[in-house]
């Protein structure tokens, strides 16, 4: 089985597109850092508290003015609030580490890591089929679920290494330009709309560890996808499109998911299971985390499976 | 005694109603260049696809070299090198790293000696760190084979292995079968290009749509080979005649005039012929004979078996 492995990675590692991926993800980190970099001050206010006490003395002072409306009031109240807050918490608003950095941007880039890897793993099995070489890959001394089931491994450890390299990149690229900050450092919330302070490395290790189940069973769909159809181009391009449209899939659903029961059983609406986190978001009635993870836990055995039968039972034609 | 390396008993592929191929039994002995004829859609790659796994068997049992390819398939398959039609490869690597592929993918050790042995021997030494999409066909024909006899399997087999190749890529091709089969290993070709296979095998088995219709142990058999027609030249036709007519009776003759005469004989007959011309004082100045081709004997079998078909 090692020596199959191999050989998939000797091919993925052939050809030139794998190198551009990798490079691709290297130079997004780079550039969000360039644009955070440019976006925030230079470095961490350390005048933060006297600055806030400022901003706040000016707030009441504006309050105090005659001629404004209730309704900004109300404003000026909230911002006074908050303000106070934060110096209550002791959280620094212009905070810019490594690890906001890593916390704001290497979070959305996860992306591109879906995106290469359901490219290369729906190519796995296809490009044999369009390429021809699948009949000189099935008449080896190896039952056909093995030379699968190596490649399935490989589509694995390929996905694990594009996340770890997007990971590696963003920490050192973040320290070169914020240097290294406080795990442990607050922050509010980026997804909520109240008051909710967290410890801003917690926050991006879960950001990571909740987004990786989904990300798990899409880079298993394209695998399935790659083994059902016999055109490269053609799996790769269905795989792609379920990626793009499962948000916006999920947002219909969602909103007919209190009409119709048997919605919530559908796959999409669990992929991204960073709502989560802070769960100040509800998905729907009911949704918790166990649940969606069950739900996840099927579909993937269901995919596998199918994937695994298909390959065994087909006859090879092309 | 060579032991048989294919063993193909009741061959049956059905796809809906239509039978694809029907009941195919055949052996090939080590040694032994074995070649598959049909017409283009007689079935001859469901056979081969069938031989090597990649399709399923409706009916019918495989041995390769004594491994069932049901009970064994992995047993069977490591006695098995292929090349199913055209030779493909992963055209963004090297020669090398594809071999390596393979070798990899081996179940006994193959050694760096053994790979350098056989990129020499199919003389792609000078190429073999290219990658293979700047390849021509020939070359790619050859790396084909040298990936599938690299695990020294005993049974080879190629399906239509001379398509697109120049007549010097033919020949190589030829050369390398016979040295193949001369040192133990039994080769099973496919091919609907007739006079090719005649160079090239030792037997054959003709399919027409899906059933074997006729199997030969040789083609070239010294002694009873059939041939055609054979022209004597000789100094007197009507002493001729009459030699053949008093002692070859069941001979026939085809055409005769002052000179020359022609009869429809085996060799083994037409030596017979030469002695009694000899011992009859009349010189024989040239000895003509036209083969009959594989070709011939291919429209002759099929189109017999069209005739008590109707």
């Amino acid at each position: 089985m090692m020596s199959l492995v191999k050989n998939e990675w000797m091919k993925i590692f052939s050809k030139v597109s794998t190198y551009i991926f990798i490079a691709f993800l290297l130079l997004a980190a780079l550039g969000a850092a360039v644009i955070d970099y440019k976006l925030s001050p230079d470095e961490t206010n350390k005048d933060w508290k006297q600055e806030l006490n400022a901003d706040i003395q000016e707030q009441e002072k504006a309050l105090e003015a005659k001629e404004i409306s209730e309704e900004e009031k109300a404003a000026i109240m909230e911002d006074i609030n908050y303000n106070k807050q934060l110096l209550a918490d002791n959280i620094n608003p212009d905070l810019n580490t490594n690890w906001t950095y890593m916390a704001e941007w290497t979070t959305t880039l996860t992306s591109f890591v879906t995106l290469f890897v359901v490219i290369v793993c729906s190519s796995l099995v296809s490009s044999e089929f369009s390429d021809g070489t699948i009949k000189q890959l099935l008449i080896r001394p190896y039952k056909r679920w093995k030379i699968l089931l190596s490649k399935y491994i490989t589509s694995l450890l390929f996905a694990a290494l594009l996340l770890a390299s997007l990971l590696i990149f963003s920490y050192l690229i973040g320290i070169i330009f914020f240097g290294n900050g406080s795990y442990s450092d607050k922050i509010m919330d980026p997804a909520s709309f109240e008051f909710s302070p967290v410890v801003v490395g917690e926050y991006f290790v879960d950001m990571i560890v909740y987004w990786i189940p989904g990300f798990l069973v899409i880079t298993t769909i394209a695998f399935m996808l790659s083994t059902l159809f016999k055109n490269q181009a053609l799996a790769v391009g269905i795989s792609i499109f379920i990626l793009f449209a499962s948000s916006t899939l999920n947002m219909v659903i969602q909103s007919f998911i209190g009409k119709y029961e048997w919605l919530k059983f559908v796959l999409f609406p669990h992929l991204d299971l960073r709502g989560y986190i802070s769960g100040t978001i509800d998905m729907f009635d009911g949704a918790t985390l166990g649940f969606s993870m069950g739900v996840l836990g099927i579909y993937y055995l269901i995919f596998l499976a199918l994937t695994f039968l298909f390959f065994q039972k087909k006859d090879i034609t092309n | 005694m060579s032991e048989a390396v294919l063993k193909v008993q009741s061959l049956t592929k059905k796809i809906g109603k239509a039978t694809i191929v029907d009941n195919v039994s055949f052996e090939i002995k080590s040694n032994e260049i074995f070649g598959l004829l049909g017409p283009n859609g007689a079935g001859k790659t469901t056979i081969i696809r069938m031989i090597t796994g990649l399709i399923n068997r409706t009916g019918g049992t495989v041995m390769i070299n004594g491994s069932d390819l049901d009970h064994d398939f992995e047993g069977a398959m490591h006695e098995l090198g292929a090349i199913v039609e055209n030779p493909e490869f992963y055209k963004y690597m090297t020669g090398r790293k594809n071999i390596l592929h393979y070798a990899r993918m081996s179940s006994n050790d193959i050694s760096n000696e053994r790979i350098e042995e056989v990129i020499k021997l199919v003389k792609l030494d000078h190429a073999i760190d290219k990658k293979v999409k700047t390849y021509s066909l020939g070359m790619r024909q050859r790396l084909g084979v040298a990936q599938a006899i690299l695990h020294k399997p005993s049974l080879l087999i190629f399906d239509e292995p001379t398509n697109g190749l120049d007549p010097q890529g033919i020949r190589e091709f030829r050369d390398y079968l016979k040295v193949l089969a001369s040192e133990g290993v039994g080769i099973l070709i496919s091919s609907h290009l007739l006079s090719e296979m005649q160079l090239m095998c030792d037997s054959f088995a003709v399919i027409e749509k899906g059933k074997l219709i006729h199997t030969k142990e040789h083609i070239v058999d010294e002694k009873t080979e059939t041939i055609n027609e054979v022209s004597f030249t000789v100094s007197d036709g009507k002493l001729a005649k009459k030699i053949l007519q008093e002692q070859f009776a069941d001979i026939t003759i085809l055409k005769n005039g002052a000179k020359k005469i022609s009869v429809s004989a085996t060799k083994e007959q037409t030596a017979h012929i030469n002695r009694s011309f000899n011992a009859n004082d009349l010189d024989v100045f040239e000895i003509g004979i036209t083969r009959k081709s594989l070709e011939d004997k291919f429209f002759e079998i099929t189109e017999q078996e069209m005739r008590e078909s109707v």
